[in-house]
Parts: structure tokens; C-alpha cells; sequence
């Protein structure tokens, strides 16, 4: 499902993000991408989005180089991805209901699809009765169900999460990490990067543990800090 | 191609946004409204001048004067000639009468004219108008053809009246009985005492022709403002050339000053667009709603200088014609309808161009996500 070969990512300004990684992902896993601060693992969600491009080695989703899509092909890679975000980035001006369709909007969805899916999701990440608030309405936690909502309304094989808990505090963290584990359920791959330590060692998922841009460790069933 | 839903869905979004960034959206309309009023100016400014040009253009003639000695029957044959000659569109005489009059009309100093009228001298003429000043070469050399051909034609006709004199002459003197030889047998190949045939004689003297001037002087001179007719080419280009560089001034101006404008409402949606990136919205369906906005905003923009300009145009014209009185008499202004159908829709193009030109711009930098 993703692949990344000899990966290795500098910017511009020189910082080694990621230095020669390797890993790959099976279709339907859930996978932690752990580590401390700068460790690299915004910057493997972003490769994976193409948001950034690797410096050099080749990076595979659904078994397709994603290093020799063009520019124009980009938006029909993220279609794929589902991505949430430590900051959940909803629009203030759109309600619950809004901020959801609007991903089906873009992607040209049906007003018929939109008005028979998005309910749907709603429901599915508990917020029906919140569909027409906005997001200044609601806690961190209904918030962050908001961007999962948004992330899976177009069914995408992968969903991406970057911190999703880092804002939110430790009881409504579960909650969230709940409903990941739930998507995943249903099918998604999920790839996780956080520092939530303890629901990291509870749920016994795999654990990639990155430090200074290598992978440290690699586990199946792990903690945030098992011996090697 | 693209679905009408997402069309509306573009409408939609970016007639809102003009909503809600209100007070920007009006600053991008005076700005894009002070743009085409300046076109539609110069616009106005330029077709005039070349209107008029092209009026003055066919009134640029060719004057023909005629000699005094020619009857009325030759004046008409020449006259016949010059309506011949290919892009003369008109051929006016003028008789000496005529002549004295437009003088006396033209010129204050009356007391010169004075008396002239018993014994005028100035020439019978012809005022030839043509197509375009462009022609004025052909046509003078086709002139100058027709005033060689006349000359030839009377020196040929001098010489074989003379020519049959000295023959009656001669058969007088040598007391023929046949004195009164009758002058229809003379041909070009009849010989005249020395040998010599009339056709010799006539070549002779058409080969003398033009030494000084044309004795006979059908026409005896051709006068074309030539320096007129190239400066008034000169000045159509100059203007042509003033004209593609003001609108081209005109748009690097105002798109960049709607570039600025559109960029804060783009800056405003910045998030907005960054999540339709994270979605997978294509770079146009991003630009739609902001395309939408710049159209607008370029459109109403245009639309208010147009009617502005269009019902007072005919009004300062009117002004212009009853002020200065002389403008009437020499040219007219061009009409307004016609003017307008043409910078109606130059204007539209323009202010909705710049409009989308502005917002795909601004939106362009955000894109790179
Ligand atoms: N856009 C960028 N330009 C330059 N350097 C960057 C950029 N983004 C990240 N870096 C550098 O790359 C390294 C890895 O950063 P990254 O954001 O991937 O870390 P992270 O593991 O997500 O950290 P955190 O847990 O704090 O989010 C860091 O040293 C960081 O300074
Ligand atoms: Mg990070």
C-alpha cells in the first residue's frame, strides 16, 4: 500500500529530515510514527501527500511512484488521502455540515451523494446533533471529529494523521484515537505520527520510532518505548 | 470539461466573496471603473483623429490647371480623361468664375481681387479627388499621361494642317491646274517637296515636345499636396502606434493594481483554499470561485464608465461643434453609435479580462501547496 525506498529528505535550508528510510505499509495496517520533537515525522506526512518531494529514493502508493505524478495529478492523489491535522483547519465560516460537504464539493460530488453521505458521516463520528454549529461552537474534541469526518467523506484507502490528539486533552484523546481505530476497522490504512505516549503503549499497534530522521525501530505490536 | 454544478457552485462562491469582502471588492471597481474610463478616452481621442484623418484624407486633391488657349470642347475631353483614371472618385471643374469667387470666399484681402472680374486671369480647373492618399503617385502619373497625350495629339495636328498648307502652297507655285488639290489625300506617307514624309514631320516634332512646357497646354500644370498626403499617413500611424501603446499601459496599470486588490481577498481565503489542497481540488476548481470575483469586479467596473461615457459623448461633441465653429466646417466627429459598438465591447473584454487576469494571478502563489 505505501512504500518508501532509501528515502531522504533535506530542505532547502540544509536541516536532514529523513536520511535514508525504509518502510512499508500493507494495506489495512495502523501504524504509530513516533518520536521526539524534529525527529522527522511531519515530514514523512508530507512526502506522502507530496507536499514536499524527497531529495532522493522513490516513495510508492498503491504501487505507483508517487516522485513521477505530475503537478496536475496531485489533487487526484490526495482524492486517496485522507489527511487530519493537530490544528483540525476547519473554515469558521461554514457549519459542521458545510465544513464535511465541502470536500465533496470539490471533488464534484452529487448534491444527491453529498446530502446521502455526509449525514452518514456525521452520525458515524457522533455529531448529528452538532451538524449545524460552528466550529467556534464546539470543543477541541467535536472539532477534531469534524476534520476526521471531512478526511473520510470521499472513502479514501489511506488517512493520514498529523498529532490529531496534540491539542486535545487526554480523556478526549482516547476519544479520537477510538474513532481512528474504528475508520480502521472499516478497511482505511491509517498512519498515525504523534507523542501520546500512553495510548500509543495501550493500543499495541505497530510502532515506527523515529530519531534525527532514521527509523529507530520498527515493531509490530510495540509501546512508544520499547527496548530494541 | 466542466460540470454545471460546479459551475453554479464557482457563481456562487464568488459572488460571495465580493460580498463579504465588501469594502474591497468596491476598491477594486473604481479602480478597474478609472481604468476604462482612460481607455474609453483615449479610445475616443484616437478613432476621432483617424475619423477625421480619413475625412481630410479625401479632401486632399489633385488640382488641374487647364491652359487658357483650349476650347470648351478639348476642356470637356480632358475632363472625360480624368473621370477615367482609376481611384479618382470625383473630378470637380472649376471655371475662372468659380475660381474668383472661392478666392474672394478665402481670402480677406478682397482689394487685390478687385476688378478682376473683366478680364480674370486666373485658370480654368479640375479638383480630382481620390480613394486614398496612398494613390496619389498612380494617379498623377496617369494625369501627366493624359497631359502628354493632348500635347501630342495638338502637335500632330498643328503639323498636318501646316503640312497641308505648303503642299497647297507648293502646287499654287508650280501653277498646276490641279491647285485646289483636294487635302484628303494627304496621308502620313505623302511627301512634301524636300522628300520628306508628314509622318517624319510629325515625329520630328513630337520629339521637340516639352523643351519648355507644353506649347498647346491642355493641362499645363498638375498640383498635389505631396508633403500633405505623407505627413497624413504619417500622422494615422503615429497615431495607431499612441494608441496599442496607451492600452497596453492601460492594462499593465490596472492589472496589477487589481492584482493587489484580489491577492487580500485571496490572503482572507488563504485557509480555505489550503484545505480545498488537502481535499484534492484541482488548481482550476480552486481558481473558479476567485475568476468569478475578478469577472465581476472587471465587468461592473467596465459596464459603469460605458454608459457614462456613451450618453455624454454626444453631448461634448455637440459642445465642441457649437463652440468652435470652425470644427463643423472642416470635418465632422464620429458618430457615437458607431464608436460605441466598438468600445462597448473592448471595454467588457478588457475590464473582464484584467479581472480574471488579477485573480489567477493572485490566487497562483497559494497554489504551490
Ligand atoms: N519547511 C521546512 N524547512 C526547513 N526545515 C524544515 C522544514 N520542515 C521541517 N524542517 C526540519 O526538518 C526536521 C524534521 O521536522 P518535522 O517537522 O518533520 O519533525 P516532527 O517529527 O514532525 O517534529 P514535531 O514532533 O515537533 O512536529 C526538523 O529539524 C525541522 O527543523
Ligand atoms: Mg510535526
Amino acid at each position: 500500500m505505501i512504500s518508501l525506498q532509501n528515502v531522504t529528505k533535506i530542505y532547502d535550508n540544509g536541516s536532514q529530515a529523513l536520511k535514508n528510510v525504509s518502510l512499508d505499509i500493507e494495506k489495512g495496517e495502523f501504524v504509530f510514527v513516533v518520536g521526539s520533537s524534529g525527529s522527522g515525522k511531519s515530514t514523512l506526512i508530507k512526502l506522502l501527500l507530496k507536499e514536499v518531494e524527497p531529495t532522493s529514493g522513490n516513495i510508492l502508493i498503491n504501487d505507483e511512484n508517487i516522485a513521477q505524478i505530475s503537478r496536475k495529478e496531485i489533487p487526484y492523489l490526495r482524492r486517496k488521502i485522507g489527511v487530519v491535522f493537530q490544528d483540525f483547519r476547519l473554515l469558521p465560516s461554514k457549519t459542521v455540515y458545510e465544513n464535511i460537504a465541502f470536500a465533496m464539493q470539490v471533488v464534484e460530488a452529487t448534491p444527491r451523494e453529498i446530502r446521502r453521505t455526509v449525514p452518514a458521516v456525521i452520525s458515524m463520528v457522533g455529531l448529528s446533533k452538532k451538524a449545524k454549529a460552528y466550529p467556534n461552537q464546539l470543543s477541541g474534541g467535536e472539532q477534531q471529529r469534524v476534520a476526521l469526518a471531512r478526511a473520510i467523506i470521499n472513502k479514501p484507502p489511506v488517512l493520514l494523521a498529523d498529532e490529531p490528539t496534540g491539542n486535545l486533552d487526554p480523556e478526549t484523546a482516547w476519544e479520537i484515537m477510538s474513532l481512528l481505530k474504528d475508520i480502521n476497522m472499516r478497511g482505511t490504512t491509517v498512519v498515525v505520527a504523534t507523542h501520546a505516549k500512553e495510548i500509543v503503549d495501550a493500543m499495541q499497534k505497530r510502532v515506527i520510532a523515529l530519531k534525527k530522521g532514521v527509523i529507530l525501530r520498527d515493531v509490530r505490536e510495540g509501546g512508544y518505548n520499547d527496548e530494541i | 470539461m466542466m460540470k454545471f454544478r460546479t459551475l453554479k457552485y464557482h457563481i456562487r462562491q464568488g459572488i460571495s466573496g465580493l460580498f463579504k469582502n465588501r469594502l474591497m471588492s468596491l476598491a477594486a471597481v473604481i479602480t478597474v471603473m478609472a481604468c476604462v474610463f482612460i481607455l474609453i478616452i483615449s479610445l475616443c481621442v484616437v478613432e476621432n483623429i483617424g475619423y477625421i484623418l480619413d475625412q481630410l484624407e479625401t479632401k486632399i486633391g489633385i488640382s488641374v490647371f487647364i491652359g487658357d488657349n483650349i476650347s470648351d470642347k478639348d476642356v470637356s475631353f480632358i475632363e472625360q480623361k480624368l473621370k477615367e483614371v482609376s481611384h479618382v472618385s470625383d473630378v470637380k471643374y472649376i471655371s475662372k468664375d468659380d475660381a474668383l469667387e472661392w478666392g474672394r470666399k478665402n481670402f480677406n484681402g478682397k482689394e487685390f481681387l478687385a476688378g478682376l472680374e473683366e478680364d480674370n486671369p486666373l485658370p480654368r480647373s479640375f479638383d480630382l479627388f481620390i480613394d486614398s492618399s496612398e494613390n496619389q503617385r498612380v494617379v498623377i502619373d496617369a494625369i501627366e499621361k493624359i497631359q502628354r497625350d493632348f500635347e501630342e495629339d495638338s502637335v500632330s495636328k498643328k503639323v498636318e494642317e501646316n503640312f497641308k498648307n505648303s503642299i497647297i502652297q507648293q502646287k499654287k507655285d508650280e501653277n498646276s491646274e490641279n491647285a485646289d488639290l483636294n487635302i484628303e489625300q494627304i496621308d502620313d506617307s505623302s511627301k512634301d517637296a524636300d522628300g520628306v514624309t508628314l509622318e517624319e514631320h510629325k515625329k520630328a516634332a513630337i520629339s521637340a515636345i516639352g523643351g519648355e512646357g507644353y506649347e498647346y497646354a491642355g493641362i499645363y500644370k498638375i498640383s498635389a499636396p505631396q508633403s500633405a498626403a505623407d505627413s497624413l499617413a504619417a500622422i494615422k500611424n503615429t497615431v495607431r502606434i499612441i494608441s496599442i501603446i496607451l492600452i497596453i499601459v492601460m492594462g499593465i496599470i490596472s492589472t496589477s493594481i487589481i492584482i493587489n486588490t484580489i491577492k487580500l481577498t485571496v490572503l482572507i481565503r488563504k485557509n480555505e483554499i489550503n484545505i480545498m489542497k488537502y481535499v484534492g481540488a484541482t488548481d482550476w476548481f480552486i481558481r473558479g470561485p476567485f475568476i468569478v470575483e475578478g469577472l465581476f469586479i472587471g465587468i461592473i467596473g467596465a459596464i459603469i464608465p460605458c454608459i457614462i461615457s456613451w450618453f455624454s459623448y454626444d453631448e461634448i461633441i455637440n459642445i465642441i461643434n457649437q463652440d468652435v465653429s470652425i470644427v463643423k466646417r472642416l470635418f465632422e466627429f464620429s458618430p457615437g453609435s458607431e464608436l460605441f459598438a466598438f468600445i462597448i465591447p473592448i471595454s467588457l473584454i478588457f475590464g473582464g479580462g484584467l479581472g480574471a487576469l488579477g485573480s489567477i494571478t493572485s490566487v497562483r502563489k497559494h497554489l504551490k501547496v
